[in-house]
């Protein structure tokens, strides 16, 4: 099977249907991407602005890269930041004010605890560069590697980033009594 | 493994795990996955019309285009400059696009009539007309029917093509539902990026304008300069015609190239400036780009066998516009 690195080539080269290849592969990832960030309704509009950015700036991918998918995040991620600058400050949300809004999983710890509100808590206490490689690791299921890729970072910082979030997280009230009612919900099962 | 480094680790884990959860959510639909691809094959579409029209005689001779080594065209200057070539400046010794020496700094040899025309340019430039620049091509290409294009270059950076001017409000409108405002660009690009390196050129560096457009063309290579420089100073004569600036600037990055040779011509009855570049490595091989010898805007070009009638040839009409009279069909 062709290499995104190769379809893009096939792509500069004159195969239409290639770069459309290269999409197939990555449309659920970075679909996804999008509605954690800005939403359901605004994700299904951004995609298609962020495939045909992706599609003019083919040339500029570096085809030393076999796989297209941190550099598809980071066009995803500069068409967010285009988004985020155009919308009324009113409107713009932060990307953890709404999270997990659909999940509770802590609805069987009788313990008191308001677990989101907690969670979110910690996580704002991070850097937003720490949140950004957190969150690519954690939810897009990306290497710390190509987190570094997406980000345009040195592979050393995202992994410093990655280590400050997590000792942060640790470390924010709350979170260890979370863990271990987390923990009796294991035990339980 | 002893236990506090078992339960960190399990600690860690969990805290992903944690976030990973959070960040939860159902998957986009098929049908707004769909959406998205068509409106990626929508845009592959047009960028292939685009590019099968945007400039058939250079694409047809794209082996042939003359992107020659800088030591011979500076060779080749000594023919050339019995045409119309005078020494009028020295370019400063400049980096290649991968930061070598260019040969070419020894002694650059720039062309008067060019120059001169710059000048005059600049000199009695004024705001322009309207927010757009149209471009009516009609090509004819070897042996075949002659055939037309439309593009429109907006000075706010975005580009247009259709095949008739009629398409274009059908264009303009497709492009806009494709994407937000400057999120959507096709071919045009990299004549825009050439518009502003002439742009720069008028007033400013010429070394370093020149060196741009090199770099434009992306090669690794320095000794393919020349070639490059003048291929993109063309599409920026075209994208920019509008543009008093762009024209003198393209102008005078065209008179530091020692291998083009301007002659005086009158193009249906008005005076005319022809710039010619044959290539000494190609055998049989010219364009030339004929402009309004007051203005400097584009009129004819051509590719072919110098001194016989040329293979290819794009006329030009070009003139400001509206991108709102555009859109609504107003012609």
């Amino acid at each position: 099977m062709a290499s995104d690195a190769e379809l893009i080539g096939c792509s500069l080269a004159g195969d239409r249907e290639a770069f459309v290849g290269v999409i197939v592969r990555h449309e659920a990832a970075i679909g996804a991407y999008l509605v954690r960030r800005v939403g359901r309704e605004a994700a299904e509009d951004m995609l298609s602005e962020v495939w045909l950015a992706a599609f003019t700036s083919r040339n500029s991918y570096d085809r030393s890269f076999p796989d297209a998918r941190p550099w598809l995040f980071g066009v995803a991620r500069n068409m967010l930041r285009r988004h985020w600058r155009s919308v009324p400050p009113e409107d713009s949300r932060s990307d953890v004010a709404e999270l997990g809004a659909a999940w509770d999983p802590w609805t069987v710890v009788e313990n008191g605890l308001d677990t989101h509100a907690m969670l979110r808590s910690a996580l704002m206490r991070l850097r937003p560069s720490e949140r950004e490689v957190l969150f690519l690791v954690a939810w897009e299921d990306l290497s710390v590697v190509d987190a570094a890729r997406v980000l345009g970072i040195p592979s050393g910082s995202a992994y410093r980033h990655l280590h400050q979030a997590r000792l942060e997280l640790r470390s924010s009230p709350g979170m260890e009594e979370l863990m271990s009612g987390l923990d009796l919900i294991k035990e339980s099962k | 493994m002893n236990d506090h480094e078992r339960n960190r680790k399990k600690m860690i884990v969990d805290e992903l795990g944690l976030v990973s959860r959070l960040g939860d959510v159902d998957k986009l639909s098929g049908e707004a996955l769909e959406r998205a691809r068509t409106a990626l094959h929508t845009a592959i579409d047009l960028e292939a019309a685009a590019e099968r029209s945007l400039r058939p005689v250079r694409k047809r001779h794209h082996r042939r285009m003359v992107r020659r080594t800088v030591g011979i065209g500076i060779g080749f200057a000594a023919a050339a400059a019995a045409v119309a070539l005078v020494v009028v400046t020295t370019v400063q010794p400049q980096a290649s696009p991968h930061g070598q020496a260019s040969s070419i700094s020894a002694a650059v040899v720039a062309s008067a009539p060019l120059m001169h025309l710059a000048d005059n340019i600049t000199a009695k430039s004024s705001a322009p007309a309207g927010d757009s620049t149209l471009v009516l091509r009609t090509t004819t290409d070897g042996n075949k029917a002659p055939y037309n294009g439309v593009d429109l270059y907006t000075d706010s950076g975005r580009y247009y093509y259709a095949p008739t001017t009629s398409g274009l409000p059908s264009a303009i409108a497709a492009t806009t539902k494709l994407g937000s405002d400057n999120s959507v660009k096709f071919r045009g690009d990299g004549s825009m990026q050439a518009v502003a390196v002439a742009i720069s050129a008028a007033s400013g560096d010429l070394s370093a304008a020149r060196a741009k457009m090199a770099d434009l063309g992306g090669i690794p290579k320095p000794n393919r300069v020349d070639g490059w420089v003048w291929e993109n100073s063309l599409d920026a004569l075209v994208a920019g015609a509008g543009n008093s600036q762009a024209r003198a600037g393209v102008l005078r990055i065209l008179s530091t190239l020692p291998e083009v040779a301007v002659t005086n011509t009158t193009t249906q009855g008005q005076p005319t400036l022809t710039l010619a570049l044959t290539s000494p490595t190609i055998p049989n091989y010219q364009e030339t780009m004929t402009i309004n010898a007051s203005t400097g805007i584009p009129v004819l070009l051509t590719g072919g066998e110098p001194g016989r009638t040329p293979d290819d040839r794009i006329a030009y009409q070009i003139s400001r516009v509206n991108l709102a009279d555009i859109s609504a069909g107003k012609f």
